[in-house]
């Protein structure tokens, strides 16, 4: 009995660590994805077997990884500006906290924020257990209404936009100004047509006609989806900062960790709108800030108030210039105060940070309580391992050991943060700026083209060229997520019409 | 290299409104046009030359897959589909490709190209092909044959697996030309074959194919895992019918008539008393029964004299099932009467449920006829049981779990035949394939009860559970009521009497009779025993005339005839009435 205890616990043990270690490194190279190592583990499966490593363990690592990995990711999004797709929104923000020299304090925000994403994610299982169980069944109901809530979610996305750009004056003068300067409908129109652009674009990757990503050195799981995200949302910002950044002020050593009471509620709230997104598909973690965000701001709005930090985006409320933004924080730095608006950055990043990560524990949470996979990780578990739904009041012995594995990786995750973070901050200073970028850039593609051959790379440089257009349109690079929203769906809607019996 | 792609880049950052807007339009217009060469590209590339057992890898594209056709189906579920599902095999395994807007079939054996895309249906994989174009083949590419004859093919079957062969042979039952999947079996003479082979026709004949026909048959051959026998694998358009050879037309007998399904679809004669009313035309025969008689326009134009009502008459024409009329019918239109059907036998059902499961599961809502007979006797509240192909046990009987739509109030027995309309099922409890029984109707009669010994043992008494029985013995009436003993031992069983019971009054009492009664096992009313009975039981008396035969073959009365000598008193009265079974003479 106690032999089996042990030989068990010595392998949740082993596969924490290894688990560790390999999120720590998903998590600070920019373009690789806990979802790569996911596939790699999924397709390494059977020989890991039979040399007698139990699933089970397998599937450790690969919980533990996508743990760490979410508390790591911010770091390249923040110190070298390559985020991946879940971080795209916080490029903003944690570019600023760089560019002021206050990349530590950024790190340091996203640690607690991810903290607290991780505690505050245990809740939100329970409670998702009791609304999407079987007993409430609101998931078979919410299947139902699917292709619906998806249009009304990318809708209100889409119509919270605003724009910066210049319209041509003759369009300003037939619309009656309607088409001017940070206009709401100019915004909408620029936003829903890149939306369905990056749609079409998304049509080649999964739709029913998809193009065909081969490994030249047949690694598994290729999937276009790793090149057209790193295009949108990596490489294309990797290029803006390259043509706009020349050097980096020095970055002040403060990786002191806040307070989390403050964190505690917009955490959670924002968390909960995490985990509710997550349920769907195609939604992450950007899509549920974005609208916690924005309730936020109407919530503001409602309240009066005015001045930093009502949209961190928009100028509507701000009337500030990005640049004007990044000046106040650059001044705030160098009088060594964090003033309102860095504290709202940083208080954007560490809602990011736990956002994302309870996003990756209550994936795991809903795989075991519907049956789903809503993350590449999750979907390779649930194709090499036998996912016991939790179905009665107890949870499966399996889902608290997978959970235990991610609660002990993110404890472990935390002082690993600070200590990458100091590393990549003295590579920063040893390294210039572009050139690091330039290497980025370049093995990211290196990346793409291993994994999915010439037809990944033609992926990278469209998704790239597509990444390109946001900033230019003044609109947010989240809308490239139309890349997956759109086709799927057009295909649940079109599941719809066929179980109607109309096609 | 870095300083011409910072310029590129400044350029596109440039943040002149004089131009930016210019540029905007070019670079989305760019992109516009990117995308949409990449949705061309991945609509017009040619497809990529793919091994079966690598297809996991291509989700949703187009492949090509080269290998040998082993079966194909045309229309599936008979709903005028224009779609052919073929089994495309290679060296590294089998693939299912549904092939709609079909051009010309290969046939087996064929080496054949087929283009498609390769869907995943809940971890089902199968290509999806469409147009003529979509499968192609070149003349060398077509099978050689093999001729071979039955007892070749007896002698060492596993010779022939995967190769494919002719054999000549006579079918034995009628396929009917819309059949899409129908069991029959090939044999080296009609009648007494000392060598048969089972038949599975995977797709229409488009003629109808009389039983006993000679016929040329080329397919595969394989071992059937489900059923533990060897079968061919054949389309229909692949049968060549011998026409020198004319099968006989068999002459159906009254007396027979719980075994007329065993015909379903073939020619046959049946004499008897023609009733026509409201132009409805019935056969009747000596004791009374009937079967509806469907006529061509000719019979009707010549019997509109009247001539043909109540007279015997030779009614000659297919036996098919009247939907319409619950009841079987002769047709004399070949077949192609209205709501007329030639019930799946259970053979065919479950070779069809072997070939392709997950596909009859996949529409739960398509209907069968299925001409059938019950496994074991069905209580009145039973809802599940087993059809089976024959009306009493055979070797390699073929079985389905069926599900009754609810409780009846009457028992099922055991052989009785069925036609039944079902649905096919997933059970979950049992893992099994079951057929949901929506409407039925019993046919002919149940076989006869069968005579059990006091010595055969329990497995057979077991076997006979539920069962009517014939069982010789003693009616005693102890505390707990009568109990049925075996002379001359002390072995019982408890007897509970039907009302007005013959086997129990005076004149029968305390002699050793033949009973009858249904066989169930119950729980001894004071022992902690389980103890077998005979419900509904009574003294076997076939002529009715409340003399067991027992008594009547013993005092030299006829059994077969309630008045032995004929004078108007029946055998019960002259007992009775003290007189002998020849008084009247």
């Amino acid at each position: 009995m106690l032999d089996a205890y042990i030989y068990e616990l010595s392998w949740m043990l082993a596969a924490l660590f290894g688990g560790v270690a390999m999120g720590t490194l998903t998590g600070i190279i920019p373009g690789f994805h806990v979802n790569n190592v996911a596939l790699i583990l999924l397709a390494l499966a059977p020989g890991l077997l039979s040399l007698g490593i139990p699933l089970s363990a397998v599937a450790g690592i690969i919980v533990s990884t996508g743990t760490v990995h979410t508390f790591l990711n911010y770091i390249p999004s923040a110190l070298m500006g390559a985020p991946d797709a879940d971080q795209a929104l916080s490029l903003l923000p944690g570019h600023r906290m760089l560019l002021s020299g206050n990349a530590a304090r950024g790190v340091a925000w996203s640690a607690r924020g991810s903290q607290l994403g991780l505690f505050l994610s245990l809740p939100l299982i329970v409670l998702a257990r009791i609304a999407f169980g079987p007993e409430l069944g609101w998931y078979s109901q919410l299947r139902t209404f699917l292709p619906f809530i998806l249009l009304i979610i990318s809708t209100l996305l889409l119509m919270t936009e605003t724009t910066r750009l210049d319209w041509p004056k003759w369009l300003q003068t037939a619309t009656g100004k309607r088409f001017g300067d940070d206009s709401r409908l100019a915004g909408f129109f620029s936003a829903t047509a890149f939306f369905l652009l990056t749609g079409l674009f998304g049509w080649t990757i999964i739709g029913p006609h998809a193009l065909p990503g081969r490994s030249p050195i047949d690694m598994p799981g290729a999937s276009l989806l790793l090149p057209s995200l790193a295009g949108l949302f990596g490489i294309a910002n990797l290029l803006d900062i390259y043509a706009t950044t020349s050097h980096l002020p020095p970055q002040k050593e403060n990786w002191d960790l806040p307070p989390a009471k403050p964190l505690l509620v917009p955490c959670f709230w924002s968390g909960v709108a995490g985990a509710s997104m997550g349920v769907l598909p195609g939604m992450t973690a950007s899509q549920a800030t974005v609208l916690v965000m924005g309730g936020r701001n109407v919530a503001a709005k409602l309240q009066g108030k005015q001045g930093f930090g009502m949209d961190w985006e928009t100028r509507r409320l701000t009337e500030l210039s990005d640049d004007e933004l990044l000046e106040i924080a650059k001044a705030e730095s160098d009088e060594g105060v964090e003033g309102p608006q860095t504290k709202q950055d940083l208080e954007i990043i560490a809602i990011l940070s736990a956002v994302n990560t309870a996003v990756t524990v209550c994936v795991l949470g809903f795989l075991y309580i519907i049956g789903r996979s809503r993350s590449g990780a999750t979907l390779a578990l649930k194709a090499m391992y036998p996912v016991d739904t939790w179905s009665n009041l107890e949870p499966t012995a399996d889902f608290i050991r997978l959970l235990a594995i991610t609660l002990a990786a993110g404890l472990m995750a935390m002082p690993i943060m600070r200590y990458v973070g100091k590393g990549m901050l003295r590579l920063h200073a040893a390294i210039p700026l572009q050139q690091m970028i330039m290497s980025v850039i370049i093995f990211v593609a290196a990346l793409v083209f291993v994994s999915t051959g010439f037809i990944g790379l033609a992926v990278l440089i469209v998704g790239t060229m597509l990444g390109l257009l946001p900033p230019r349109l003044g609109i947010r690079r989240s809308h490239a997520m139309g890349v997956i929203l759109v086709p799927i769906t057009y295909l649940l809607f079109e599941n719809l019409v066929d179980n109607a019996g109309f096609l | 290299m870095a300083d011409a792609l910072k310029d590129i880049m400044l350029k596109i950052t440039d943040d002149n409104p004089a131009t930016r807007g210019q540029k905007l339009w070019v670079m989305f217009a760019l992109s516009l046009f990117l995308v949409a060469t990449l949705n061309w590209y991945a609509m017009v590339r040619e497809p990529q030359v793919v091994e079966i057992e690598d297809l996991v890898q291509y989700k949703n594209e187009v492949v090509l897959v080269e290998g040998k056709v082993i079966s194909w189906i045309e229309d599936r579920y008979g709903s005028g589909e224009d779609r052919v599902d073929l089994v495309i095999e290679d060296e590294t395994g089998v693939i299912q490709v549904r092939w709609y807007s079909t051009g010309t079939i290969p046939p087996i054996g064929t080496n054949v190209t087929a283009m498609g895309d390769v869907v995943d249906y809940n971890g089902r994989f199968y290509m999806q092909a469409t147009g003529s174009g979509a499968l192609y083949w070149e003349p060398e590419d077509l099978p050689t044959l093999e001729r071979v004859s039955l007892s070749d093919i007896a002698v060492s079957p596993s010779d022939y697996v995967g190769k494919i062969v002719t054999v000549n042979g006579f079918i034995s039952e009628s396929v009917s030309p819309d059949a899409v999947y129908t069991s029959a079996y090939i044999t080296d003479h009609p009648g007494n074959a000392a060598h048969q082979l089972q038949l599975l026709i995977q797709s229409a004949t488009g003629k109808w194919i009389e039983s006993d026909s000679k016929i040329e048959v080329s397919g595969i051959l394989s071992y059937q895992e489900t059923s533990l026998r060897w079968a061919l694998h054949t389309q229909g358009p692949d049968i060549l019918i011998d026409g020198s050879h004319v099968p006989p037309v068999n002459r159906l007998d009254w007396a027979t008539e719980a075994t007329w399904s065993y015909q379903s679809g073939s020619k046959v004669i049946l004499a008897g008393t023609l009733h026509i009313e409201n132009g409805v035309w019935d056969l009747v025969g000596p004791s009374g029964n009937t079967i509806c008689v469907i006529p061509t326009p000719e019979d009707m134009e010549n019997a509109a004299d009247g001539s043909y009502n109540n007279s015997v008459f030779d009614a000659e024409g297919r036996l098919m099932w009247s939907d319409d009329r619950s009841t079987w019918c002769i047709d004399a239109n070949q077949g192609m009467g209205q709501n007329l059907v030639n019930p799946m036998s259970a053979m065919s059902m479950q070779a069809m449920l072997s070939a392709d499961p997950a596909s009859m599961l996949e529409n739960p809502y398509m209907h069968y006829t299925i001409n059938t007979y019950m496994k074991y006797a069905f209580e009145p509240l039973d809802t599940e049981g087993y059809f089976v192909d024959s009306q009493t046990y055979t070797f390699g009987q073929t079985t389905i779990a069926m599900t009754f739509p609810g409780p009846r109030t009457d028992w099922i027995e055991s052989g009785q035949g069925v036609i039944a309309d079902v649905t096919v099922a997933w059970d979950d409890e049992d893992m099994r394939i079951r057929l949901m029984v929506n409407s039925y109707n019993l046919t002919g009669s149940p076989p006869p009860p069968s005579t059990l010994l006091w010595d055969d043992g329990a497995t057979q008494w077991g076997y006979s559970k539920n069962q009517f029985v014939l069982i010789d013995g003693k009616a005693a009436l102890k505390d707990d009521g009568w109990y049925l003993e075996r002379p001359g031992s002390d072995q019982s069983i408890k007897l509970n009497v039907q009302l007005n019971a013959i086997g129990t009054d005076s004149i029968h009492e305390n002699q050793s009779l033949t009973w009858k009664g249904r066989l169930r096992q119950i729980e001894h009313p004071s022992q902690l025993s389980i103890v077998y009975s005979l419900d509904e039981a009574d003294a076997q008396d076939d002529d009715g005339d409340r003399l067991a035969d027992s008594y009547e073959d013993a005092a030299g009365f006829n059994s077969n005839t309630e008045d032995t000598d004929g004078d108007g008193i029946t055998d019960r009265e002259e007992v009775e009435n003290g007189t002998g079974p020849n008084s009247g003479n």
